[in-house]
């Protein structure tokens, strides 16, 4: 839905509160024009020798009034403000549950920082533009046009002219001015960050700097850099120290022109001393929005380029989903991937026809990642998959669990095709280990949990100790309360590894699906967790992705994947090395640097 | 330092240390309004003006009331006069407004170009271990954010500040003098402004951390959840996922209606007191106007000094707390200024004429980075004049120590360097970094032309010089092939060419300075073997005559160098030439050479 569609979403639900807030703009200026009037009424009555009661009362009534208007505004500022904030929120947290509805591709195509660029900054922009701008514009016409109401019944048609002539050209002045400013202000960030590269690169190159003794041409450089970024700011200066004056001179001329013309009106016995006084009262007024009505107009605009930008994303269709009609479906059916569940398919239990997969967007001509692979994996079964590097192990396991949209009648599971079991089962019943291994900024404890319903801190013990890092863990100073993540402590690449296939593994799945996610072990200790694993699997049908033959072993049978993404042999692990394929022509090749293979990291 | 000294002390002392070395600072601050006394005394000046005009304002419109006005006396030629001063005085405020603000701003833009650059060429002469004991980050931090951070106050708070407090004391001076106790009675209200804006201000500002601490928190939650939202849709979590952003999200929008609220108070709060004043101006002293002991003018001009009076009262309350935070950076910025330890004087040591002859001695040297860990364990060696030396051995075996005591990055704990017999710290540090030149293991490629990398912006090396030199590095090729040539702009770090073309260049430019001692440390790993030979029998040519010392980690290159010293663990554990070091049969470098041999095949 486009960024429109959810607004008047949340606008159906809060208008009141935007509608309340717009009729207190009007209210609170009312009350503010009304300060001014009542000071003139104030001077006349005691100009007059009125009693001191009638001027008391008079200037109870000022009070009042700009009690009321002060209230006011806050009120409105309060509701209306409050109303953009919620808009934001509401948007925000829409913006978040979009993307986690979209796939690997989004992700490929948008870099992270664009995507939080339009989750803080286009979101803050919208609030702005109905916050500020919106309002801001509303609030500047009604005061205007009081004040001019009011000069109009106290000093004439024409000195409410005169006064509101100049509006229409300060405004078109600021307008005109503002492309210029922020061109200006522009010029100001490139000459910033033109500085702090020349700091970055001097800092970086230093060695090199005093190498050749050139300490002075670094410091002229820099010199010239600085100076230019004084320039730019004194030329910004020169344009924005504009608008202030300017107003104030044009008002202050509008007040002369009154001078005389007022105090003819007032021989003329058309205006009192009051009227007289309350002129400059009202044009104090107008002088505030005229500053801040530029401003809103570019916040206006800002804000409709932000909901542009957003929609770009909030249309974005995500290219993995569940058909229509499938949740319905789905309640009616006893599911065949609950644990206990006796199944027709349990030799078959995933079945691969013919799978072939290329990914979206990439040309034609590209052969596909994978090939014709047809293989039955059977309920409780350890499968190992090895192959050389980017044969598509990685992508056949990112498959199972669709990250990828997967075509129709190439993969079941429990005898049913994976587009008829909706992402939610399909991904509960499998617990699978990506070779990125991800950790979020919370406990360990809670990075293994995940969320998990009715897991208890001795499951997650359980699964630490099934991949051998409990003891890692709880030699840390906090233990299981260690912080991982971008903003913790920094773990070794095995035991990020470990954690994040404890996190799978305390979850119970009936599928595990391992990406080469032991490859910062050394190949003996790959094998003891590999062998220890097969305890907790409990009946669990496991897939192993390894480039280790070693490891391949302990598996019940190995699927071979050659280099163009199809299947070279699959069997037992006995039956292939006996066979003298692929698999021991892999294994020779290891036996030979296995000490290469060990240092080598993750495969890409 | 400073932090350190104020952990020691007790509480009490503390905020009375802390305290005067604030107001050392400021007072540090306020002398760099010396470098430009003009600009400084006019912008002082318009800003009085602008506080002139200000104040004669009202007094225009009060005469106006007094004299012509309430007593309806239309002497239209009178108040003509009066309409006309009123226009000079709103065309002077405007006017000295406008000036005072650019002025102040070129001045504040002076005065930070000034501490910029002082702090830049100050960095530059801070000897490595400077370098070594702050991470780039930190000191990118001191040259950029925290001279912002003073533009602040120079650009703004100084000037504002003795300005509205002239403003302020101008006013309540006129007050008085048109009325002694109405001025009273309104400077009673000065103090309850003046604590409701700290008071609000103080509010305010914690709030406003808070928003900052919980946005950047929502910000990285995004920037960690759009990274690993594969893993959220793996295990099927993006409900509570959502779940837990939209806590965060809530949280924010009650700490931002917070902020609403707060926002929404400032402005309207000090309108509406100054209103509240002028009603309560008018029941306590109307009665006077009546009395005829008050004019209607003078009650006219208090209003509207009332609304003028507390906006810069709000303003300065204001200011303080930004004053607070750019104080700290001030610090920051002066404790480098103020570092002298750790700086080279390239202007010290007396000798500084004539070419080197390029021998040079360690006599038991002895050198750590840090306290106790020694990198350098007693080494004692000599490179003749025209010698060709290698240094060999493991990483951290010391081989770029030894590099960095030729050049002087630092000095020995121990021990002695001599450079054609004299103590290297004899000579002038800009002069024997000239004549000797370095080609390292890093390359860095600076922002500018190909030719400015090579030449490094020095005017005694000619055009003619510097390509020779390139064609010595043998890069005068691939540099003539480009469009632009020698004008080349380098992309940042030099990302647009090669890391061997990057090599050659620093080559080129090492060459170009026509040193009488060259050293190379492993500057030829990344060129590949072909250039590199070419590369190597230029050199010989090149450096025939002349010391050269090499570092490197194929030993291939060195070979045909007359003397190899092999290094392990800071110490020299074998010298001689390749013939007799391989003619040892259990020498260290006959291992490392067949090793290497092996290795490259």
């Amino acid at each position: 839905m486009p960024t429109k569609t959810h607004l008047f979403a949340y606008f159906r639900r809060n208008w009141f509160r935007y509608l309340i807030g717009i009729v207190l703009v009007f209210a609170s200026t009312w009350f503010a024009a009304q300060v001014p009037r009542l000071l003139g009424e104030a001077i006349d009555l005691l100009r007059d020798g009125e009693p001191m009661s009638a001027v008391r009362f008079a200037a109870l009534l000022l009070a009042l009034a700009a009690f009321a208007a002060f209230a006011f505004r806050f009120l409105w500022r309060y509701l209306v403000l409050g109303f953009c904030r919620g808009a934001e929120t509401y948007m925000r947290r829409v913006f978040f549950a979009h993307l986690e509805t979209l796939s690997a591709d989004f992700y490929i195509k948008y870099n992270t920082g664009d995507i939080i660029t339009r989750g803080i900054s286009d979101i803050n922009g919208i609030r702005r533009m109905f916050g500020g701008a919106g309002v801001g514009i509303l609030n500047a016409l009604v005061t205007f046009a009081l004040a001019a109401y009011n000069m109009f019944n106290a000093s004439g048609p024409v000195m409410a002219g005169i006064a509101i002539a100049p509006i229409p050209f300060l405004l078109i002045f600021i307008m005109k001015l503002r492309p210029h400013l922020k061109a200006r202000q522009s010029d100001i960030r490139a000459a910033t960050s033109a500085m702090a590269s020349k700091v970055q690169e001097n800092l970086t190159g230093i060695r090199v700097v005093k190498a050749f003794a050139r300490e002075e041409g670094e410091s002229e450089r820099f010199e010239k850099l600085s100076r230019g970024k004084w320039a730019s700011e004194v030329r910004r200066v020169k344009l924005a120290a504009l608008v202030g004056p300017i107003i104030q001179i044009v008002y202050g001329a509008v007040f002369t022109v009154f001078i005389v013309y007022g105090s003819r009106r007032m021989a003329a016995g058309l205006m009192s001393l009051g009227d007289f006084t309350a002129f400059n009262g009202y044009i104090l007024m107008m002088i505030g929005p005229i500053g801040m009505i530029g401003g809103a107009i570019g916040e206006w605009q800002t804000g409709l380029a932000s909901i542009a930008r957003l929609d770009e994303m909030l249309l974005y269709k995500p290219s993995v989903a569940d058909r229509a009609g499938l949740a319905e479906e789905w309640a009616e059916r006893k599911n065949p991937l609950a644990a206990g569940v006796a199944s027709d398919a349990a030799d078959r239990w995933i079945s691969l026809r013919n799978l072939t997969f290329s990914y979206p967007g990439v040309p034609a001509e590209t052969p596909p990642v994978l090939q014709n692979i047809s293989v039955d994996i059977v309920r409780g079964e350890t499968l190992a998959i090895t192959g050389p590097t980017g044969c598509g192990k990685s992508t056949l396991l990112s498959l199972l669990s669709r990250l990828w949209a997967v075509p129709e009648g190439e993969i079941a599971v429990a005898g049913l095709d994976v587009n008829d079991i909706p992402l939610n089962a399909l991904r509960d019943a499998i617990g699978y280990v990506p070779q990125d291994n991800f950790l979020f900024s919370d406990s360990i404890l809670e990075n293994i949990r995940f969320f998990a319903d009715g897991v208890t801190d001795d499951d997650v013990f359980d699964a630490a100790r099934a991949v051998s890092v409990h003891d890692n863990i709880t030699e840390f100073a906090r233990g299981y309360e260690t912080t991982v993540g971008e903003r913790g402590v920094t773990l070794s690449g095995g035991q990020m590894q470990r954690i994040a296939i404890a996190r799978a593994l305390v979850r119970r799945p009936r599928i595990l699906l391992l990406d080469d996610c032991l490859s910062a072990v050394d190949a003996e200790t790959e094998r003891a967790i590999l062998s220890g694993l097969r305890g907790y699997l409990d009946g669990a049908t496991a897939i192993i992705v390894t480039h280790r033959v070693a490891a391949a072993a302990l598996a019940d049978r190995v699927l071979v994947l050659n280099e163009q993404g199809g299947v070279a042999e699959l069997g037992t692990y006995d039956e292939l090395m006996a066979k003298r394929g692929a698999l021991f022509a892999l294994a020779e090749l290891q036996a030979g640097a296995e000490s290469e293979i060990t240092g080598e990291g993750a495969e890409q | 330092m400073s932090e350190k000294q104020t952990e020691k002390l007790p509480d009490g002392r503390m905020s009375e240390y802390v305290e005067k070395k604030r107001r050392r600072t400021l007072l540090r601050l306020l002398k760099y309004f010396g470098f430009s006394k003009g600009k400084t005394a006019l912008a002082l000046l318009f800003a009085m003006l602008v506080n002139i005009s200000q104040i004669a304002q009202p007094l225009v419109v009060r005469l106006l009331i007094d004299d012509y006005l309430a007593p309806a006396n239309f002497d239209f030629a009178a108040i003509s006069v009066l309409a006309a001063a009123y226009i000079a005085v709103t065309l002077l405020s405007g006017v000295s407004g406008y000036v005072q603000q650019v002025t102040l701003t070129s001045l504040g833009q002076h005065i930070l170009h000034k501490l910029r650059t002082d702090l830049f060429s100050h960095i530059q002469h801070l000897g490595m271990r400077f370098f070594d004991k702050n991470a780039s980050g930190r000191i990118l931090t001191r040259v950029t954010s925290d001279i912002d951070e003073l533009q602040e106050l120079y650009a703004n708070i100084f000037i504002m500040a003795i300005r509205e407090g002239i403003l302020i004391i101008g006013m309540l001076i006129t007050m008085f003098a048109l009325d002694a106790g109405l001025a009273l009675w309104c400077m009673a209200s000065v103090p309850v402004i003046a604590a409701i804006t700290v008071l609000y201000r103080t509010i305010a500002r914690r709030t406003f951390i808070r928003v900052k601490t919980l946005l950047s928190r929502i910000n990285g939650f995004l920037a960690e959840h759009v990274t690993g939202m594969r893993v959220v849709q793996i295990f099927n979590r993006e409900r509570k996922k959502l779940d837990v952003y939209t806590e965060m999200n809530d949280e924010y929008y009650r700490l931002g209606l917070m902020q609403v609220i707060l926002n929404s108070l400032s402005n309207p709060l000090i309108t509406m007191i100054s209103n509240l004043m002028i009603a309560l101006l008018i029941g306590a002293f109307g009665k006077r106007v009546g009395l005829g002991t008050l004019n209607i003018g003078i009650l006219y001009a208090f209003t509207a000094y009332i609304r003028q009076l507390f906006e810069p009262i709000a303003q300065l309350s204001e200011q303080l707390t930004t004053a607070q935070s750019a104080l700290i950076s001030a610090d920051r910025v002066f404790d480098i200024l103020d570092n002298t330890e750790d700086e080279e004087d390239l202007e010290s040591g007396e000798i500084r004429a004539g070419s080197l002859l390029g021998r040079i001695e360690f006599r038991n040297v002895w050198f750590a980075y840090n306290d106790g860990e020694w990198v350098l364990r007693d080494v004692s060696f000599v490179i003749e004049p025209g010698e060709h030396a290698a240094f060999v051995g493991a990483t951290g075996s010391g081989k770029t120590t030894v590099m960095s005591l030729i050049s002087r990055y630092y000095i020995p704990q121990k021990g002695e360097i001599l450079i054609d017999g004299i103590d290297i710290s004899r000579y002038n540090l800009k002069y024997l970094r000239k004549e000797l030149s370095i080609v390292m293991q890093s390359v860095f490629l600076f922002s500018g032309d190909i030719a400015y990398n090579i030449t490094l912006g020095r005017e005694d090396i000619s055009r003619e010089e510097m390509i020779a030199a390139a064609k010595a590095a043998n890069c005068d090729a691939f540099i003539q092939a480009l469009h632009d040539g020698y004008e080349h702009q380098v992309a940042e770090r030099g990302s647009d060419f090669s890391l061997g073309q990057r090599q050659l260049i620093s080559f080129a430019r090492a060459l170009a300075s026509k040193p009488s001692l060259l050293a190379l440390d492993e500057a030829t790993a990344s060129i590949d073997t072909e250039t590199e030979r070419t590369l190597q029998s230029r050199l010989e040519d090149y450096a025939r005559g002349k010391t050269l010392v090499i570092i490197a980690h194929r030993l291939s290159t060195v070979v045909d160098s007359d003397v190899i010293f092999v290094m392990n663990h800071g110490q020299i554990i074998e010298r001689g030439d390749h013939a007799s070091l391989m003619a040892q049969k259990d020498s260290a470098y006959r291992k490392l050479y067949t090793l290497s041999i092996r290795g490259s095949d």
